[in-house]
Order: C-alpha cells, then sequence, then structure tokens
C-alpha cells in the first residue's frame, strides 16, 4: 500500500478507509469459506454446499439484515460495491478456470476409442433426464426457454462431487467407476454446446431469426475455437516453452482469461471458451504440468463461484421456490436412478453395480450452478426472460442443487443397502 | 501376463494383473502422482485398498519390487590379487543366499555380475567347469574372479 499520486492529508485517509472496507470484505468471505471448508471434510462431505450456504449467510439479506435489526449496522459480505464486483469477477474466474482444467483433462483420442459405450450411456443419460427436465420445466414455468433451462440444470451431474466420491469411496478401483465416468465425459462435452445455446437465447430479444442468428455465432465461435485446438497444438506448445514456473503460470492464465473474456463480450459463454483452451493446451501434452502449477488458483477461484452463487441467493425467496424443488427432486432423482442403472448394463455390469452406477448420477453441482449464472449475468439488465422468472430460476438451481449435492452423496455412501435391496428384488423377479 | 489398462477420464489411470489364486492386483495412478494399490480378492468383489502413496513413495516402493533396492551383504571372505586390478576371492554361501538353490545356467553369475566362477568346493571336494544345471547349496564354497567392481557387484547379488 505504497504512497499514492493524489495522497494529500485529508484526502488520502478516507480513500484507505474505503478500501480498508473492501479488503476486510473480502477476506471475511476468504477466512469463512476456509472455515467452511474445514467443516465439511470434517462432516465427510461435498465442500461446495457449505461454500454456498457460507455466502448465503454472508450476504446482505441474512448477515446484513441480522446485524441491522440487532446492532443498528449493517455488516456483511457484498455491502460495498466495489467488493461485489470483485467477488463476481472473482466467480467469473471460477468458471473460467473450472472449465479450462475440464478441457485439460479431456482426452478426445480415449473419448473416440471409447465411443460406443459412451455414446450410448450419454444418450440414455441425456434422453432420460433432459427430457424429463423439458417437461417439468413446462409444467412449473409454463414457458419452452424456461424449460431448457431447467432441463439442462437438472439433467447434468456434478463431474467435480461424483469424481471425487468415487475415489474415496475406493469405487474408481473396480468396474462401476466406466459407466459413471464415461457418462461424465459424455455430459461435459454435451453442456459445452448447450452453454453456447443457452447464452445466446437467453441474451437476445423473443425475435426467433435473432435468436437463430446468436446461436449460430455461439455455434461459429465453437466451431473456430475446435479448428484452433486441432490445428494450433504447436502454438500453444510455443506458449508455454519457458523453463520459469511463473511465466508458465501467467501466460496460460493470460490466454484463458483473455479469449474467455472477447467470447463474453461477443454473447459467447465464457465457460466454454476456457473449455476449448484446456483443451488446447492439453494437446501440448503438459497438462500435468499445468494442472499442478494452476490447481491452488482454480481451487480458490471457484469456492469463490461458489460463495458468490450463495451471496446474490435471498433465502427468503426459497420459500416461495420449495414447493418447486421439492417437485424435481421427486422427479429428477428416479431418472437419474433409471438412466444409471441401464447404463451399468449397457457396460455389462451385474445388479449390484448397476446399482451403484444409478446412485452414483444422482448428484448435481457444479454445472446446474454455471447455467444459474449464465443466465443471471447474460440477463443482467435486460434479456429474453422477466427479471422475475430468472431470480426464481436461480433459487431453484441453488435449493436445488444443495439438496441433490447432499442426497447424492448419501446415497453413495450408503449404496450398500440398496444394494442388497435391489440385488434381492430383480433375483426374486 | 496381461496387463488391462482403463482409462479414467479425469483421474487417471487404472492397472489391473491377474496374480492367481483369483486375486487381482489393481493399481489406480492418478493424474496428480497419486498411485492407490488395491487387491481384488476374487473377481465379482469389490476392490480393496491396501496403499495410498505420494509419488515419492510410489517410486521408492516400485524400485523395491522392482528388485533394484539392494542392500550390501557382509561375507566372510580372503583375496589374492592377479595383474593390477583382477582378484581371486573365495565366499562362502549362507542358507539364504540368493544363488543357493539356483542352477550355474539359471544364475547367469558372469551376465549378471561380470564375475566368474572358477572353481565350487562342496564337502571337501572340488569341483572344476561344474555344468549348467549344476546347483548351488548352502556351505557352497565359490572361488570367484573378477575386478573388484565385478566382486561387489557379485557380493551384493549373489551372497
Amino acid at each position: 500500500m505504497g504512497t499514492s499520486p493524489w495522497c494529500g492529508r485529508s484526502v488520502c485517509l478516507p480513500v484507505v478507509i474505503a478500501v480498508a472496507g473492501e479488503l476486510i470484505e473480502v477476506g471475511v468471505m476468504f477466512a469463512a469459506v476456509a472455515l467452511a471448508g474445514a467443516i465439511a471434510r470434517g462432516l465427510r462431505q461435498s465442500v461446495i454446499p457449505f461454500y454456498i450456504v457460507t455466502g448465503i449467510l454472508l450476504n446482505p439479506f441474512v448477515a446484513g439484515e441480522l446485524t441491522g435489526t440487532v446492532l443498528g449496522r449493517e455488516f456483511a459480505v457484498g455491502r460495498s460495491v466495489e467488493a461485489t464486483h470483485f467477488i463476481e469477477l472473482g466467480a467469473e474466474l471460477g468458471i473460467v478456470f473450472l472449465l479450462f482444467f475440464l478441457g485439460l483433462e479431456f482426452n478426445l483420442d480415449r473419448l473416440l476409442a471409447s465411443r460406443d459405450r459412451i455414446g450410448t450411456v450419454g444418450l440414455i443419460d441425456l434422453v432420460v433426464n433432459f427430457g424429463a427436465g423439458l417437461v417439468l420445466g413446462f409444467a412449473l414455468f409454463g414457458d419452452p426457454l424456461a424449460a431448457f433451462i431447467v432441463a439442462g440444470m437438472v439433467y447434468i451431474s456434478s463431474s467435480a462431487i461424483i469424481t471425487k466420491s468415487l475415489i474415496d469411496l475406493g469405487w474408481i478401483a473396480n468396474e462401476e467407476s466406466s459407466p459413471l465416468l464415461g457418462t461424465l465425459v459424455f455430459e461435459d462435452l454435451f453442456i459445452a454446446v448447450y452453454l453456447a445455446v443457452l447464452s445466446a437465447l437467453v441474451d437476445g430479444a423473443g425475435d426467433v431469426t435473432e435468436a437463430a442468428l446468436s446461436v449460430s455465432l455461439g455455434l461459429g465461435f465453437i466451431l473456430v475455437l475446435l479448428v484452433v485446438v486441432y490445428i494450433g497444438t504447436a502454438l500453444f506448445a510455443s506458449i508455454i516453452e519457458t523453463e520459469s514456473n511463473e511465466s508458465i503460470a501467467l501466460r496460460v492464465t493470460g490466454v484463458t482469461v483473455l479469449v474467455a473474456g472477447a467470447a463474453l463480450t461477443l454473447g459467447v459463454s465464457e465457460a466454454v471458451a476456457a473449455f476449448f483452451i484446456g483443451m488446447a493446451f492439453s494437446g501440448t501434452g503438459r497438462a500435468k504440468k499445468l494442472e499442478q502449477l494452476l490447481e491452488p488458483v482454480r481451487d480458490i477461484f471457484a469456492a469463490v463461484f461458489f460463495f458468490w452463487i450463495g451471496l446474490v441467493t435471498d433465502p427468503t425467496l426459497f420459500a416461495g421456490v420449495v414447493g418447486i424443488i421439492a417437485i424435481a427432486v421427486v422427479v429428477t432423482t428416479p431418472t437419474k436412478l433409471l438412466s444409471g442403472f441401464w447404463s451399468g448394463k449397457v457396460y455389462d455390469l451385474d445388479d449390484r453395480r448397476s446399482t451403484r452406477v444409478a446412485l452414483g448420477m444422482v448428484t448435481r453441482g457444479e454445472f446446474t450452478l454455471i447455467i444459474a449464472s449464465t443466465v443471471l449475468v447474460v440477463t443482467d439488465g435486460g434479456g429474453a426472460l422477466p427479471a422475475a422468472t430468472v431470480t426464481e430460476l436461480n433459487a431453484f438451481a441453488v435449493g436445488y442443487v444443495l439438496v441433490m449435492s447432499i442426497l447424492g452423496t448419501m446415497l453413495m455412501q450408503y449404496a450398500s443397502v440398496f444394494e442388497t435391496r435391489v440385488t434381492a428384488w430383480r433375483s426374486g423377479e | 501376463m496381461d496387463v488391462s489398462e482403463t482409462d479414467l477420464p479425469g483421474v487417471g489411470k487404472r492397472f489391473e494383473l491377474d496374480v492367481g489364486g483369483g486375486e487381482t492386483a489393481v493399481i489406480v495412478v492418478h493424474n496428480t502422482g497419486r498411485r492407490e494399490v488395491f487387491v481384488r480378492p476374487d473377481p465379482g468383489a469389490d476392490a480393496e485398498l491396501l496403499l495410498d502413496l505420494t509419488d515419492q513413495q510410489a517410486r521408492i516402493v516400485g524400485s523395491i519390487l522392482e528388485g533394484a533396492y539392494f542392500q550390501p551383504v557382509e561375507t566372510d571372505r580372503t583375496a589374492t590379487t592377479i595383474g593390477d586390478n583382477v582378484l581371486l576371492e573365495w565366499y562362502t554361501l549362507e542358507a539364504d543366499a540368493p544363488l543357493v538353490g539356483k542352477s550355474i545356467k539359471e544364475a547367469n553369475v558372469r551376465g549378471e555380475t561380470g564375475a566368474t566362477i572358477a572353481a565350487i568346493e562342496r564337502g571337501g571336494e572340488v569341483i572344476q567347469s561344474p555344468d549348467p544345471d549344476w546347483v548351488f547349496e548352502a556351505d557352497d564354497q565359490l572361488i570367484v574372479v573378477g575386478t573388484r567392481e565385478h566382486h561387489e557387484q557379485f557380493a551384493a547379488e549373489a551372497t
């Protein structure tokens, strides 16, 4: 905090105090998130719902209201405009890095090698769950665009939480991990296209031709990125052709965030852009090094993302959406169980392991929230949906993820109970 | 011996090896470098975690399993020098020496260590140029010729 050029005696102090206030807000955020993470690990749960709840508890709607009434002065994170902007940008970077890592770990050749089975289970998962989501969304909101959004939200399972559970439970060493991971890979690919289309649809006016143009632009951008990824490996390799870790980290971050930002300016999903940049760097063969260097960066900004989701959510709105959340949970849990069990059978697994696949797919998480934030950010200041619907969808997504992340994790942990039931039932048939 | 390799997208790779008796060794190599070693007691069962190793630990365990992690063994021996650096030494094989139970051919002493066994004394009798099927036993006394390095190698690997 050196001397600033405009720092005269009476001017400097208020500036310092102002910055101090914002810095403390951000400091509180990070400290709270760290504490929440520790609690989550102690309870052997996924950290994601805990980060979200922390954001909710500290936001102006909760902490602000409480401290305002009790202490007469409001203390909350997200009170100052500057801190809120920082957290919002941090959340954006969280999305960018999450998707960048997804692309980094993505291996097209390996996918093509198992394309038959992955294609089959991916389509089963898509048709059953996205289909059910469309019907559900239309029934609940009565609007085709809202239905499309709900479909995406309930269709996509949480790669992050499920993969971690697979490792923690040791299922990673068993056969059931194959259909699970395969389906998740298919979902990742689908959601990249979905996000591109969604950004365009939500941004546009109600005009069909304008929407079609937006979607075409989005898909065109993806095509360009795909070509760059395919033929540009040498270019990306040369970018990271340096000894210094600092240099590698900075260059990769620079390229990724720049392209993501450019995409967003063109109205294309920054998440998708980051995904493809990740794929591009994966092609250089130095994915492990990049993962090693950037994992802490990703983890910090991802935590900010989940915190921010909670931050912008007014829990009093949950009361209004509790009904639709309950309906969604009741409808979309059996659909995942069904598609999951079926997928297990496609991989020739016995009833017991197919049950595990079924239970494993239930968890929803980061992608559902990324869809919600895409809608939120793109429609900020006007878009294809009325503001009330956007707020409702957001509250729905948050509540839905809070329930499904914990439900899914518990189902996996207590899988043995279901395994014996299902095996007994199926052999009795 | 077939090692099956399964890709685990977003995690790493899984390797499986049938080790007999229905048991399968399963090793998950994470992209992060972490290695998890499991045993699947029989084909339908769940794999049980045996070891959760860091990259560093995995390399050490790996080299032990590979047979490259030797501890030198003290032997009771006398030495005679022939020429500048060629030594002739006597070794007595302990019961737990690696050579015990192996045939000359199997042991391949010259190939493995560079040293040559000139003669073997067993039960008071000296056997010169034993045939390849001849098997080493405990208490055999070996007369070995080679450079200092050959002898070190021999001492480490064979006695």
